[in-house]
């Protein structure tokens, strides 16, 4: 072949199999960056970072269901049933509240949002407003801004076109009925979850906290946390950051919207996690950090706050958690009946062991901190050693 | 900008092309303007306030080489001494001040503030570069070259930051062929295919082989012997696929605009000594350090100890100009002492097998390698010595990982062909190790095969850059930026 005709035959071919490529992405959409789900193809929902933006500003709801990984086993039929609603779930496993406030500001931007359900992670309250993780890969900004040019990162990406819009292609020509991930299947790792004291134990052991864990370390079985810290008090800059933290990532969205129920709970972290805060002089801090934050969100009448810290029938139990934070699915539906006020639910539909319930106001806060610091505070650091 | 980035291929080289061969059909000089231009917005990219520094080094370079044209004796030599002390000037300042006040303060137990001054990137190259060009002008060996012909030669863009290094007798006799030399289609075929190598080797290989390697690197305390060992060895290999991946780019994206760029590596990995190792790889650094250095010091003309003190002065300088650190600089005594010795025993080691030879050279490259990696001396240190105690077991899990071919689990499943996660990493990293081995010592060097233009190479090169460009949504780091 002439020089001259496959220099041009060239330039030919490849711009026409990047056309090709864009076009197979921009139309099959598998992160919803264009357009909804097209009727034919079946959406796989394994990526949230992805494909939550675009389910965002694309999909049709009433309410969103986001947080961090705390909250990836909550049903949307669930959800819908309890508050009436169309939801959609978004989370994004270990964001701070800076990342989850941007995506629930985009969702109420884009849609009439009646409810927003959210867990507050007590150990992101005091971050600074601007954090973002940046140690679990790259981010794809490309897919969250406004510039149709960096989209060529999501429009040639190899690895859209061979894990999602390939199969997708395969799947339909297959004949597979189109379709997408349930919202109740989408994030949940209840499969391959492993609860009880063993794996809960085991993160205790394997966590950097245990560090402070002083030479009462035997084995799993004779573990017994020894506190060789003094139990510290926040700093006036802590407070400041968290104040800020609150206004910026947590009720920022609710001043603006007042129309949009939000109903934002503190998750019950297991009797074994707060004893390795305590080992580690940190437990106070925690109990304090949730007043203030409660004191700064209950200022807004569309914040319905739930606080599940002292729910000793869950936190008591290691069958409830795979690891000293994370509960089982029941955990969740039991969350959201108590903050449908539809029943506490789940552990054979006990109520709370405390007659105030699990709503926050005002008036409730003063004893809820009390019961925290009483089960987490009172000096003695229960081991957890068989008896 | 990177040559492996969209806006580089899918925007600035398209531009950058039509433009050059637009203008150079009318004015060979608006041709070089405008890949001045281009070239400066190419460097530009990564920081604009780069370009204070290198249109300041190309004006005061120039004035000293139009300087030196006039005058004789004395004069001339004293201004070859003020632009040498510029340029080594410039690029202590910006490379090796923080490094030296802090062995200063370690040695002396003081406390002077270290700057923490940004590398500008490719310093070091154009540095040399420019330096070659000053001598060469005190030799009275430069042309009355035009100014825009020389900031040319400096910033064109496909050698601007990470080499090869160009001599200005290479390159600007052929800036001066625009407009008068016919258009060589074969040569922009050539490039077009010798770029897509390139940019491969770099995407496809170095880019794969790098996340083990930081892994275990960044993991010290946790890696297990074998994951050090395979780290040190795809290193080795992830180093010379990554710089002559672009290398090939360079010379590929210089042949799409009729110029002839040097060849920078020689199938390096098939030396069967040291002093050929240096031989092939990095020539054009090899070839500065010899003509400007090496053989002005005597080069071995001046008896066996006289030429291997030039030989250590030279790898030295060589270590140190990789890198501010004391791995670098070991690193280049090593293959100093490695170079002598090679050449001393050159008649007895003649007589041993190829494979003997060439398995003694590639682990001493290999070892090498390791500590040029390294954060510090007392880093690899800790490396060798894990890895000489054999704990920890096969590799594990989370490092074979990341060897694993990138979406041919996907495949595999949609194939219905079984596997185990374990195996599917191991045969992963087995083929990544071996395969790159072995196109090191197979293949024909990219720089000196034929490049035929039939329908195989046409659909080959389409589909080699079309995997490319769909692989870059990863973000990859040239390793010799900081050079």
């Amino acid at each position: 072949m002439q020089p001259k005709k496959w220099i041009f035959s060239f330039i030919g071919i490849f711009a026409a199999a990047l056309v090709l490529c864009a076009g197979v992405t921009a139309w099959i959409d598998p992160f919803f960056h264009y357009h909804a789900p097209l009727a034919g193809f079946d959406y796989v929902l394994d990526n949230e970072r992805s494909q939550n933006d675009g389910i965002i500003r694309h999909f049709d709801y009433d309410a969103v269901i986001t947080g961090t990984s705390l909250t990836q086993n909550f049903k949307k039929s669930e959800a819908d049933a309890l508050f009436g609603v169309n939801s959609i779930k978004v989370c994004f496993a270990g964001a701070t509240f800076s990342e989850i406030e941007r995506n629930i500001e985009k969702a109420l931007d884009t849609h009439a949002v009646k409810a927003v359900i959210r867990c507050l992670d007590d150990s992101y309250l005091v971050r600074d407003p601007e954090e973002m993780r940046d140690d679990m890969g790259d981010y794809p900004d490309w897919l969250y801004n406004d510039d149709p040019l960096d989209d060529v990162k999501y429009l040639l990406s190899g690895d859209v076109l061979t894990r999602y819009c390939g199969p997708m292609l395969i799947r339909r020509l297959r004949g597979v009925p189109g379709g997408i991930t349930s919202f109740d299947a989408y994030s949940n790792w209840m499969e391959d979850a492993v609860f009880g004291r063993d794996p809960v134990m085991w993160n205790v052991l394997s966590s950097e906290s245990s560090e402070h864990i002083g030479s009462g370390l035997v084995s799993m079985d004779g573990y017994r946390f020894e506190s060789a810290v003094p139990q510290r008090t926040m700093t006036e800059e802590e407070k400041e950051t968290e104040r800020r933290n609150i206004a910026a990532n947590v009720t920022a969205a609710a001043a603006a919207h007042p129309e949009t129920a939000f109903y934002y709970y503190f998750a019950p972290l297991s009797e074994i996690g707060w004893q390795q805060l305590y080992a580690a002089g940190e437990a106070g801090v925690r109990i304090e950090a949730q007043v203030i934050a409660a004191r700064e969100i209950l200022v807004y009448d569309n914040i319905r706050l739930f606080g599940f810290a002292a729910d000793t029938l869950i936190t008591e139990d290691p069958d409830n958690y795979k690891d000293t934070g994370h509960y089982g699915e029941w955990v969740n539906t039991r969350i959201l009946e108590a903050m449908a006020e539809k029943g506490a639910g789940g552990n054979g539909g006990e109520a709370p062991a405390f007659p105030e319930g699990f709503r926050l106001t005002e008036d409730i806060l003063p004893a809820y901190r009390a019961r925290l610091e009483a089960l987490y505070l009172d000096g003695s650091v229960p081991g957890t050693e068989e008896d | 900008m990177l040559f492996n980035s969209y806006l580089f291929i899918l925007c600035f080289l398209p531009i950058a092309l039509a433009g050059f061969y637009l203008l150079s059909a009318r004015s060979a000089a608006a041709a070089q303007a405008f890949l001045l231009a281009m070239s400066l917005w190419f460097y530009g990219y990564y920081d604009p306030v780069y370009l204070f520094l290198i249109v300041g080094s190309v004006l005061g370079n120039y004035a000293f080489s139009r300087a030196m044209l006039r005058t004789a004796g004395g004069k001339r030599k004293a201004l070859l001494t003020a632009a040498l002390a510029c340029n080594i000037g410039l690029i202590f300042y910006f490379k090796y001040y923080d490094f030296f006040i802090a062995n200063i303060n370690a040695a002396f137990r003081t406390d002077f503030v270290l700057r923490h001054i940004m590398l500008p990137l490719g310093i070091s190259f154009f540095t040399f570069q420019q330096i070659s060009f000053i001598a060469d002008s005190y030799k009275g060996q430069t042309r009355d070259y035009t100014l825009l012909e020389y900031a040319l030669f400096v910033t064109y863009f496909p050698q601007l930051v990470a080499g090869p290094i160009v001599l200005h007798d290479e390159l600007i006799p052929q800036f001066r062929q625009i407009g008068k030399k016919k258009t060589d289609p074969a040569l922009i075929a050539r490039g077009i295919q010798l770029f897509a190598l390139g940019l491969s080797k770099k995407v496809l290989i170095a880019d794969w082989l790098g996340k083990a390697v930081d892994h275990a690197y960044g993991n010290i305390a946790a890696a297990s012997s074998s994951e050090l060992l395979i780290a040190v060895i795809a290193y080795t290999l992830q180093i010379y696929f990554d710089f002559s991946g672009y290398s090939d780019m360079a010379v590929g994206l210089g042949a799409m605009f009729g110029f002839e760029l040097p060849i920078n590596f020689d199938s390096p990995y098939r030396s069967l000594s040291i002093p050929e190792f240096w031989r092939r790889w990095h020539m054009t650094l090899g070839r500065f350090l010899r003509k400007y250095i090496y053989i002005p010091l005597g080069g071995s003309r001046k008896g066996r100890l006289r030429t291997f003190l030039n030989t250590m002065i030279v790898f030295s300088i060589s270590g140190l100009w990789h890198g501010a650190n004391f791995t670098f600089i070991l690193w280049g005594v090593m293959h100093g002492i490695g170079v002598g010795i090679g050449r001393l025993i050159r008649p007895v080691s003649e007589k041993l097998p190829k494979a003997v030879r060439w398995a003694f050279t590639y682990c001493f490259v290999t070892f090498a390698f390791g500590l040029f990696r390294a954060d510090s001396v007392g880093q690899y240190a800790q490396i060798c010595r894990k890895i000489a105690a054999r704990t920890g077991g096969a590799p594990g899990e989370a490092f074979l990982s990341l060897f694993k071919i990138p979406n041919m689990r996907y495949l595999m499943e949609l194939a219905h062909i079984p596997y185990t996660d374990m195996g599917f990493y191991s045969f992963s990293a087995v083929l990544l190790l071996a395969g790159s081995l072995l196109i090191c010592l197979l293949c024909g060097n990219n720089y000196r095969r034929q490049y035929r233009t039939t329908a195989l190479t046409l659909a080959g090169t389409a589909v080699l850059l079309l995997l490319c460009i769909l692989t870059l949504s990863r973000v990859s780091v040239f390793l010799y930026f900081n050079f």
